[in-house]
């Protein structure tokens, strides 16, 4: 498991310790490797996602001065980011908002370490798909990949090429057994000899997949209308689930 | 995939069953929707809706291919329904509006379900769901069809398309425009504004047509 980006979000000092201090000890006890990220407001937030800043885990707190929680989640919504989000307030009047953000979560304040652990622990058995990890065997040592990092793999003389925003790792895996190991809705086999991650895709051209690294990755042309309609639904569903 | 009701109250699971008729209508999926009469463990593939205030807890469950909403009378179980980690959780009364946001939620479980146009195009046989299809207009070698996606061209006539489409969100609007009420956001004067930012006149000899479809679909679409 890579290390995972967790951030507090609370305009309260005491209460952002506490809470990281909750978080430090499950990690610790699950053998999990965490970064924590603390954020007094809601402003804050945003402007660290609106930059570089990826965050896998979010506690948020609801009454805060300027933004409160809840629009805070909308706005992180309407960003298109699909972030977990844990709700961790003293207010009990905003179940029905917190369905309509996608929170995977409600803790309500003063928690204690065994409501933490039981959010983390649903946390951690349901990772988002984009954090999976796919192990590979390369350059002689075991390799984790998060499967959001994979552009494409290829076949290319009896090997199979991952390609990767850091470049391309080489396994003697087979494509099938990479395909069946992946498993994900967000994976076409649009070619014998290559599997693309549709996340990446910006759109059809011709008989290509054109990639957001501007690389074209082929679509067996006996399948194309198959495989033309499939990225399309996969388009449709992936906007529809995020509204 | 399926639709299962388990609701305690008649009146609430006679009135949650036909919002989610319409919804199965105007979307066009093709979906069972069954009633449980008794509390039963949950089936594969089945998108479940479960009432709270009920006396049995709801279904935990462990498949990634089912849905669970919880319903409840009162707002504040949403947060002690977190236990059961839905998929969302829906006030009593039912509102469509909250419905259709619910069903969008879990689109990859019924997108397999949509009933689709199947047409030729660049010699490659596509199927376009019902639902995606926004509109079609008539031209001289056959029709160009428009998705929110992406237009196609077909050889077949405008006529002979309209055929194939469900008459409950399908308008013929003009001579050669055929358009998905779903889509309407407006309708001024003699055109009809789409949600795209598409305008399309209406034909003289269409205008109370649509005008009547649009009310229909509305009175189905609102639970009217």
């Amino acid at each position: 498991m890579p290390e995972l980006s967790i951030a507090i979000c609370d305009d309260l000092e005491a209460e952002r310790i506490s809470l990281a201090r909750m978080i430090k000890s499950y990690a610790q006890a699950h053998g999990q490797s965490i970064h924590l990220q603390f954020y007094s407001s809601g402003e804050n937030l945003l402007a660290a996602l609106q930059g570089s800043n990826s965050i896998h885990l979010l506690f948020l707190d609801i009454y805060m001065p300027g933004l409160s929680g809840v629009e805070t989640a909308r706005r992180i919504r309407a960003m298109g980011n699909d972030l977990s989000i844990i709700f961790a307030t003293t207010s009990q009047d905003h179940g029905l908002d917190s369905f309509e953000v996608r929170a995977s979560d409600y803790l309500v304040k003063p928690f204690r370490h065994e409501d933490v652990a039981a959010c983390l622990d649903w946390f951690f058995s349901h990772i988002p798909e984009p954090l999976r990890l796919l192990s590979v065997y390369s350059e002689g040592e075991w390799q984790k990949l998060p499967l959001s990092s994979i552009y494409y793999i290829d076949v290319y003389d009896h090997q199979s090429r991952i390609h990767t925003p850091r470049g391309m790792l080489i396994t003697r895996r087979g494509l099938d057994d990479l395909e069946t190991a992946i498993d994900s809705q967000d994976f076409l086999r649009c070619h014998r000899s290559f599997l693309v991650n549709l996340n990446h895709v910006t759109g059809i051209e011709g008989n290509d997949f054109q990639m957001t690294d501007n690389t074209l990755v082929p679509i067996s042309s006996a399948n194309l209308a198959r495989i033309r309609s499939q990225f399309i639904d996969w388009t449709y569903i992936k906007a529809w689930s995020q509204t | 995939m399926q639709i299962l009701v388990y609701l305690y109250d008649p009146v609430e699971q006679a009135s949650l069953c036909h919002m989610l008729r319409a919804w199965a209508e105007l979307s066009c999926v093709a979906m069972d929707i069954a009633i449980m009469q008794a509390p039963a463990p949950p089936q594969a593939q089945s998108i479940i809706f479960w009432d709270l205030d009920s006396p049995y807890p709801p279904p935990v469950l462990q498949d990634a291919g089912c849905a669970l909403f919880l319903c409840s009378r009162d707002p504040q179980r949403a947060i002690d329904s977190y236990s059961y980690h839905p998929t969302g959780f829906l006030t009593k009364p039912f509102s469509m509006d909250k419905l259709w946001d619910a069903m969008q939620r879990c689109a990859s479980l019924w997108f397999s379900s949509l009933k689709r146009l199947e047409i030729l195009s660049d010699r490659l046989r596509i199927g376009i769901p019902f639902k995606n299809l926004i509109w079609a207009e008539g031209t001289r070698r056959g029709c160009l069809i428009h998705t929110s996606h992406q237009c196609l061209s077909a050889r077949e006539p405008l006529y002979q398309l309209e055929q194939r489409l469900p008459a409950t969100i399908f308008t013929r609007c003009q001579r050669s425009f055929v358009v998905n009420l779903s889509y309407v956001q407006e309708i001024t004067g003699n055109s009809l504004f789409l949600n795209d930012g598409t305008e399309i006149s209406l034909g003289r000899g269409n205008k109370s047509s649509v005008l009547e479809a649009y009310q229909q679909f509305c009175r189905l679409r609102y639970s009217q």
